[in-house]
């Protein structure tokens, strides 16, 4: 059973203040080669838990494993290689271009120093833009580019670092209803086709059951519910999190949830 | 596409072609203002040919001055670029800031107690620039930058050290030229001397900046993109500060405290050559060579045969120019 687990953490608690906790004592495991949703009400600490898993910042207590490693004693160049992350906000220069943007993933591959792309790294990042359908724009600003082009190319980066691993913070909000769709469709087939693991936030409670084999559920820093996804999202647990009323229903052999 | 890219490159081509032109031009006039006057072929014969009084006395007192200008423009500007990605803000500049207020303090010091240390002075200026830059940075930077504090706490140590400077100097009576000659930024006596002392700090910061070029562009990206890229954030801030503050320190220990220039100069650099480093800063050395250079000949010549000190211009031209940055861009807000 522990070859299959990912990321291991457990009594992890973490604050940006002193005084505050936004994580109170996570115990959670992540599975290697599935897709795993973390939903929660705003503000319970999911993006937190992106930070954390990020190497971002180190948890306060507890510890997080990586494949039964401690994760601060990974090399970040080491782990960037193996775990890639899109994160709900981003800066960049406004007259970089897509390419050169996403040639940025290659970073913990070339030297620190002088930026000379090998093949692999050239090819790393054409599979990149065809695999998210960005090359059309490729040699385009980003400023020029709309929220869901953009929300693709940050999709593109990661994938240029690397197909293992995937964090994806909320990577479908900017997206109209076709490109969430296909952006997680996308995430599927890697995940069915190169075993990737990914660990992403979602709101959409429908598009969790559609998507994610697993679900983690947190409230108020904590977890509250973890496990597969049928198990976990129920009436009752809804009512729990969000405090809605909801049914979920049985429609041609999928499952969908309705609010009231 | 490839029809858009074509003139970008042409552009950025054009801008240095030109800005070097300029350099070149300024130079001469430079060379030619004053008491004495030459012709450019008898400055040439001068140069290259056989002896010619006046023009040896134009290599003697004017020269220097023009390169101290040109490499402490340069210096100036490229400190200012890569401050400015430090600290992910475009009003950084280590003038405006305090940094090089405290490598003036440190050198108004050596100066006055240690004059023969020389070449060795814009090693302690650099000391004291750092401690400046710490200051400022550990009380403005709290999980992300916000300009304001920056502003702030850099206005306060620029006034302290600034205070200290100015304060020992007139303790002293003024009477250590070289110490007064930093704290007023007059670049009027500098000698050969000066111009290598510069040289071998600006050419060691050169050779910094060749490892900064990248670091600075992934500094560009937002803190937590960067880091799940696998950049240290923290320890490529750092590394790249050093050069930063190596060169402020450098030109400060033998020019003074010029405002503005680092942050005015990479300011037009950026709408010029756009914000890659491994364009912006060799342009920004050269735009801030220039622009030095021409702030001092305008200063020369404006009142002749009084002077108005490269600073003096500097403040006049930059501060107006200041304003309209601050009103133009909402980054700044």
């Amino acid at each position: 059973m522990p070859d299959d687990t990912l990321f291991t953490l457990s009594g992890v608690t973490f604050g940006y203040e002193k005084t505050t906790q936004v994580l109170r004592g996570i115990d959670l495991t992540i599975p290697k080669g599935k897709i795993t949703a973390l939903i929660g009400p705003n503000g319970c600490g999911k993006t937190t838990v992106f930070a954390l898993l990020t190497k971002i910042y180190k948890p306060r207590t507890g510890s997080i494993l990586f494949e039964g490693k401690d994760l601060a004693q990974i090399g970040r160049r080491e782990y960037a290689r193996r775990v890639a992350a899109v994160h709900q906000y981003n800066t960049v220069p406004d007259d970089l271009t897509v390419r050169r943007l996403v040639s940025m993933g290659r970073t913990a591959y070339q030297s620190e120093v002088f930026s000379r792309a090998s093949q692999e790294d050239r090819d790393a990042v054409d599979r990149a833009l065809a695999l998210t359908h960005t090359e059309a724009f490729a040699e385009r600003e980003v400023k020029e580019l709309s929220g869901g082009q953009m929300q693709r190319v940050w999709l593109a980066l990661a994938l240029a670092q690397t197909h293992e691993t995937l964090l994806l913070d909320e990577i479908t909000t900017y997206l109209d209803v076709h490109y969430q769709y296909e952006i997680l469709d996308l995430i599927r087939s890697l995940n069915r086709e190169c075993g990737t693991t990914v660990l992403m936030v979602l709101h959409d409670i429908n598009q969790t059951m559609r998507y994610a084999d697993n679900v983690v559920m947190m409230k108020e820093g904590a977890v509250l519910a973890a496990g597969e996804t049928q198990s976990v999202i129920t009436q009752e647990l809804l009512q729990q999190t969000y405090g809605i009323r909801a049914e979920i229903a049985d429609v041609q052999g999928k499952k969908i949830c309705i609010f009231d | 596409m490839t029809k858009k890219k074509f003139p970008a490159a042409l552009k950025v081509t054009l801008a240095f072609v030109v800005t070097a032109a300029l350099l070149v031009v300024f130079m001469l006039l430079a060379a030619n203002i004053g008491g004495i006057k030459v012709s450019f072929v008898q400055m040439l014969r001068g140069l290259f040919v056989e002896y010619d009084e006046d023009v040896a006395i134009i290599v003697q007192l004017r020269f220097p001055r023009i390169f101290v200008a040109i490499l402490g423009g340069m210096a100036m500007a490229v400190a200012g670029v890569i401050t400015q990605a430090v600290m992910k803000s475009p009003l950084a500049d280590p003038g405006i800031i305090g940094i090089t207020a405290g490598s003036q303090f440190v050198a108004v010091l050596v100066t006055a107690f240690a004059p023969a240390l020389g070449y060795l002075s814009p090693l302690f200026s650099f000391a004291g620039g750092m401690l400046a830059f710490v200051i400022v940075y550990a009380l403005s930077w709290k999980g992300g930058l916000s300009p304001v504090r920056l502003i702030l706490v850099g206005i306060a140590v620029d006034a302290l050290f600034t205070g200290l400077s100015t304060a020992f100097n007139q303790m002293t009576g003024g009477s250590y030229s070289g110490a007064a000659s930093i704290v007023e930024s007059n670049i009027s006596l500098k000698d050969w001397e000066d111009v290598l002392t510069l040289a071998i700090y600006v050419a060691v910061g050169a050779v910094g900046c060749l490892f900064c070029l990248k670091k600075c562009n992934l500094l560009g990206l937002s803190d937590r993109l960067a880091c799940s890229l696998g950049v240290n954030v923290a320890r490529t801030r750092l590394e790249v500060s050093v050069v930063a503050v190596f060169l402020a320190s450098a030109a400060t220990a033998v020019v003074g405290s010029i405002g503005f220039l680092g942050l005015i100069v990479p300011h037009i650099a950026r709408l010029i050559v756009g914000n890659d480093h491994k364009k912006l800063i060799p342009y920004s050395a050269l735009l801030g060579a220039l622009f030095f250079l021409v702030a001092d000949t305008v200063g020369r010549w404006i009142a002749y045969p009084y002077e108005i000190g490269v600073n003096i211009i500097m403040s006049i031209v930059g501060g107006p120019l200041f304003i309209i940055l601050l009103l133009r861009s909402k980054k700044y807000a």
